[in-house]
């Protein structure tokens, strides 16, 4: 593979449940490239669309769900690809770990189960060294006490080690890809720290791409290399995590990065919040999705929808007719 | 298994407290066992009673019943005089376990992978066909199928037997199993169905299936060990259910189990007879319903852990 070749290559992807009433588009036209070993941040508030992304990687897509448009892995078409393709690279090229680490494991099964499983549904593995490669993996995510804890169940660990051990599923048969989709979100803030602590030596350690999916810009912004902003389901900024973070082009990036919670902020102000909600499902406006929220909307907003067009020569793109002025 | 051994001991109080409801409610019925269309001389009557011991006090009577019962001696029937309720019990009894149990093991052979496949084909033709089979089960009661059974198969087709128990051969059996298992057999398969899909939209399936295992596998070890607990859970009043058939099915095709003589017992106000039973069936759902429970907590282990607490 060339140096240039991406790993994951998404290309005017969309996804909609045309079954639903009403009818709902839930992403639309997404673009993105990943190089190997990169980690790339999807941001956006609560139904802009990032976990549908999320799962229409690996083919996870909720049943109902039409996915059109190209998902290229290692060069591999996956959009319509044969679910036992789609068995075959799920778990062992692509890592996935889910929001909920409580819902996410079986309740009813040990972890040991639950980690050896992955690993021998993809190599011919005995059941020996298959609970060597756990104990490996137990250790590698920081869990204190891994032989004890493979005859354990998921409800007799702390929200914050069933999440290792999730993080411990995902990669015991070495992806070359993880898609995290707010693998933090369910958990105390301590207990965050740690698992992004943890995220970071795993990607330097593994070499892994990552996709991370969260609502938190500052926490995209510590883990990831690039950053794509969703709203309304559409692509509306992306590029590398400094510049975005910095320099903000799209005013609704603007907004999230001001709403964002930090210790460096003044105490006693209250958070910065953005007026306003997305459209609602199922609506689709004619212009730019932000443009009824947006302080810097004029009629050209409502009436055309903005293409992504790059903005700086380091690869950000943004999706606006007024970008905020470069700082 | 202390834990086994406790609820086990823990049906004690319960069976006390369904053998005493019982033993007033058959008192509370007018009449005695010997009142009958000829009345018989006063002297004979009273003779008869004091045999019997019905002419002590009601709360003599039932402290003298719960000191034989407590030694397996369920006592004379009143009617059927050459005979005691153990002796009645010991005849009827395997013929009602027999096509009871099989009844119940017909349900769950054929339902659970009914309800399995319907869920699987979600929607599709096979699910909806099972779905409208299987709500004509569940609302035509066993007896209008039992009759239609002997019919269709007893006399038009001269396949098995109209009625009937020749030492309990298999053709014998079909008719009356078939018949009772039937409504039970139709809403397991609705259970299992409605269990199996709801927990196949949880999130640990969509984690299983992140992990890029077979669908069989998915199916047999994420999905169906959970989705089992609500379907276990109904076998207890199902074996109710299939309990209370029995005595109509057994009617409908003469076999000599447990509910022959019930009904004929209670209208004769024969005490023992009808407590006995009585007592035997409650016995036998409450053991079904605690080995029910014992099973669920094979399959959830946060059921173990609550009870270990």
């Amino acid at each position: 593979m060339s140096a240039e070749a991406p790993l994951l290559a998404v290309l005017g992807v969309g996804v909609s449940f045309p079954g639903a009433r009403p009818p709902v588009r839930a992403l639309a036209d997404v673009e993105l490239r990943l190089l190997a070993g990169r980690s790339l941040g999807l941001v956006g508030e609560s139904g802009a669309g990032k976990s549908q992304l999320a799962l229409a990687i690996p083919g996870l897509s909720a049943p109902g769900a039409v996915v059109e448009g190209s998902i290229r892995f290692c060069g591999e078409e996956l959009i319509n690809a044969s679910p036992a393709r789609l068995r075959a690279l799920r778990g062992r090229h692509i890592g996935f770990i889910a929001q909920d680490p409580q819902a996410a494991l079986a309740p009813h099964l040990k972890v040991g189960t639950q980690l050896t499983e992955t690993l021998r549904s993809h190599h011919a593995l005995d059941a020996r060294a298959a609970r060597a490669a756990a104990l490996q993996m137990l250790e590698r995510v920081q869990v204190p006490a891994p032989a004890a804890r493979l005859g354990q169940y998921p409800h007799e660990l702390s929200g914050g080690l069933r999440q290792r051990v999730s993080i411990a599923i995902a990669l015991i048969a070495s992806p070359s890809l993880l898609i995290a989709d707010e693998p933090t979100t369910a958990l105390d803030v301590t207990v965050e720290a740690g698992i992004r602590a943890l995220f970071l030596k795993l990607r330097q350690e593994l070499k892994l791409a990552l996709v991370l999916v969260s609502h938190d810009l500052a926490v995209v912004g510590g883990l990831c290399d690039e950053i794509l902003v969703l709203y309304a389901g559409r692509v509306v900024e992306s590029g590398p995590a400094a510049a975005v973070l910095k320099d903000p082009r799209h005013h609704y990036t603007a907004a999230l990065a001001a709403a964002s919670a930090t210790l460096e902020a003044p105490l006693g102000l209250p958070l910065a919040t953005i007026a306003g909600s997305q459209p609602a499902p199922g609506v689709e406006l004619a212009g730019c999705a932000f443009a009824p929220r947006c302080p810097a909307a004029a009629a050209r907003c409502h009436a055309e929808r903005p293409p992504l067009a790059s903005v700086a020569a380091g690869g950000a793109r943004v999706a606006c007719h007024f970008p905020r002025a470069s700082a | 298994m202390s834990y086994a051994l406790r609820r086990l001991l823990g049906l004690v109080p319960t069976l006390f407290i369904i053998v005493s409801l019982a033993f007033v409610l058959v008192r509370l019925a007018p009449g005695g066992p010997f009142d009958q269309e000829q009345t018989l001389a006063p002297e004979i009557k009273a003779n008869l009673e004091r045999a019997y011991g019905l002419d002590r006090p009601l709360g003599e009577q039932y402290l003298r019943y719960l000191g034989r019962l407590a030694h397996g001696d369920l006592g004379p029937s009143m009617r059927l005089r050459d005979f005691t309720v153990n002796e009645l019990i010991a005849i009827g009894l395997p013929v009602s376990l027999t096509i009871g149990g099989l009844a119940l093991a017909l349900s769950l052979l054929i339902g659970l992978p009914l309800g399995l496949g319907a869920a699987l084909a979600r929607r599709r033709g096979l699910d909806r066909l099972l779905m409208a089979t299987t709500a004509l089960g569940i609302a035509i009661p066993p007896y209008v199928t039992a009759p239609l059974l002997a019919l269709v198969f007893g006399i038009y087709l001269r396949w098995l037997p109209v009625a009937g128990w020749e030492g309990g051969q298999l053709r014998d059996l079909v008719l009356p199993v078939v018949a009772l298992a039937l409504p039970t057999l139709a809403y397991l398969a609705r259970l299992t169905r409605a269990s199996v899909l709801e927990v196949a939209g949880l999130p640990f399936v969509r984690a299983a299936r992140a992990k890029g295992l077979s669908e069989a596998r998915i199916v047999l070890v994420h999905v169906l060990p959970p989705a089992l607990g609500p379907v276990l859970a109904y076998l207890g009043p199902a074996a109710a259910g299939i309990l209370a058939g029995s005595l109509v099915i057994e009617t409908v095709f003469g076999l000599p189990g447990m509910g022959r003589f019930l009904v004929e017992g209670a209208l004769n106000r024969d005490y023992t007879l009808v407590l006995g039973k009585v007592i035997v069936y409650a016995t036998l759902v409450l053991l079904l319903n605690l080995l029910v429970d014992l099973l669920r907590a094979l399959l959830d282990p946060r059921i173990r852990a609550r009870r270990r607490a």
